[in-house]
């Protein structure tokens, strides 16, 4: 599996949680426990899915840049 | 404690992404008010709030030396244990110790941020987390006395207690300036932050780039906030009733601490820890005399 790939279904997974307990009432340990384990996780692994896109888009800003070596 | 059953999830990632907001925007106030003060423009006060977001586009990189997963999970840790404390105190206004304990904790995830990199300069600052831990003896000393004076470490028994009896910073005014101490030391810039100082690059954050910097500020923004609410609950729990006195109350406190940090050299790590150690003493002379 490719390694972005991995990252976003980490992301999408560790985003689940917090989604659920936003939709469904919980009870308020379940409530504390999944936001102080899952917030940092989802940080982290939006951040890593963030990350290799803006590096994607840099890339191909370079690779599309056309540049005049003189006359 | 009926309101509790109002209290949900959603309620408290809202208050959690508020508290995010308004402590960055809080550190960035404190930036404005150091560069203000040494005669620089200084960065826009929503600076640091940005600073925090870039990292999360930047690239992360792992140094060779670094243990894995250790160097990833402490941060996650060290962000955790803030949510947590967070939680606790300004949203459930529970147990006193839970988040004395947060910070106790929280000294043992800058040692092992610290140690997991394995440079010279991170290790060098995870040794001073170590040495600067004693230094939290204001905090403890606070708390105790608070206990002696309320008879309970919950903080809705404590807000309570000074709805009826007044502020505490009337009855504990050296125990006040003891946890006022405590907040110098946490604010940046500080002259007691021997643990990230500039001697030592960064300190334990020196190797940390990219997301995981990002998760790591976004903690120290989460710890920053409930250490000015803890300091404003504990000791103002009598005139700071409203979010609006929160708000008003954190913005006087971190001016305060902008122009200290502003004028104040940074002390040695020893100095540092022998004057917080004197503060709290004084804190504990104080309860004698009450």
């Amino acid at each position: 599996m490719k390694k972005g790939t991995k990252n976003k279904i980490l992301a999408t997974a560790t985003s689940i949680p917090i989604i659920l307990g936003i939709i469904i009432p919980l009870p308020l340990t379940v409530s504390i426990v999944i936001l102080t384990i899952f917030i940092p996780l989802s940080a982290y692994y939006i951040g890593l899915v963030l990350m290799a896109r803006a590096k994607t888009k840099k890339e191909e800003k370079e690779r599309t840049k056309i540049t005049f070596t003189g006359y | 404690m009926a309101y509790l059953s109002n209290i949900n999830l959603p309620y408290m990632l809202l208050e959690i992404i508020t508290a995010f907001i308004f402590g960055g925007l809080l550190l960035g106030l404190q930036r404005k008010v150091i560069a203000r003060i040494q005669g620089r423009p200084g960065p826009p006060i929503v600076q640091h709030l940005l600073h925090t977001f870039k990292f999360y586009i930047k690239e992360l990189s792992i140094p060779k030396t670094a243990s894995m997963p250790l160097y990833v999970a402490i941060v996650m840790s060290l962000d955790g244990l803030w949510v947590l404390a967070l939680i606790i105190g300004p949203i459930l206004h529970g147990p006193l110790g839970i988040i004395i304990l947060c910070y106790a904790i929280h000294k043992v995830s800058e040692h092992g941020i610290g140690l997991a990199s394995g440079s010279p300069y991170t290790k060098m600052g995870s040794c001073r987390a170590v040495l600067s831990a004693t230094a939290e003896m204001p905090l403890m000393a606070a708390a105790a006395l608070v206990y002696f004076k309320t008879h309970t470490l919950i903080l809705d028994g404590i807000i309570n207690y000074q709805l009826v009896h007044g502020s505490l910073v009337m009855q504990l005014p050296l125990c006040a300036l003891a946890m006022f101490i405590l907040l110098v030391s946490k604010a940046p810039y500080s002259p007691f932050g021997i643990v990230w100082g500039k001697d030592i690059i960064s300190g334990y954050k020196t190797e940390h780039f990219g997301v995981i910097r990002g998760v790591l500020m976004m903690g120290e923004i989460l710890g920053y906030f409930v250490l000015l609410w803890c300091f404003l609950t504990l000791f103002f729990g009598g005139i700071v009733k409203t979010p609006l006195d929160y708000i008003i109350g954190m913005t006087i406190v971190t001016i305060v601490l902008g122009f200290i940090c502003a004028l104040t050299p940074m002390v040695a790590p020893y100095h540092s820890v022998m004057i917080q150690w004197i503060f709290a003493v004084l804190a504990l002379i104080n309860a004698v005399l009450v």
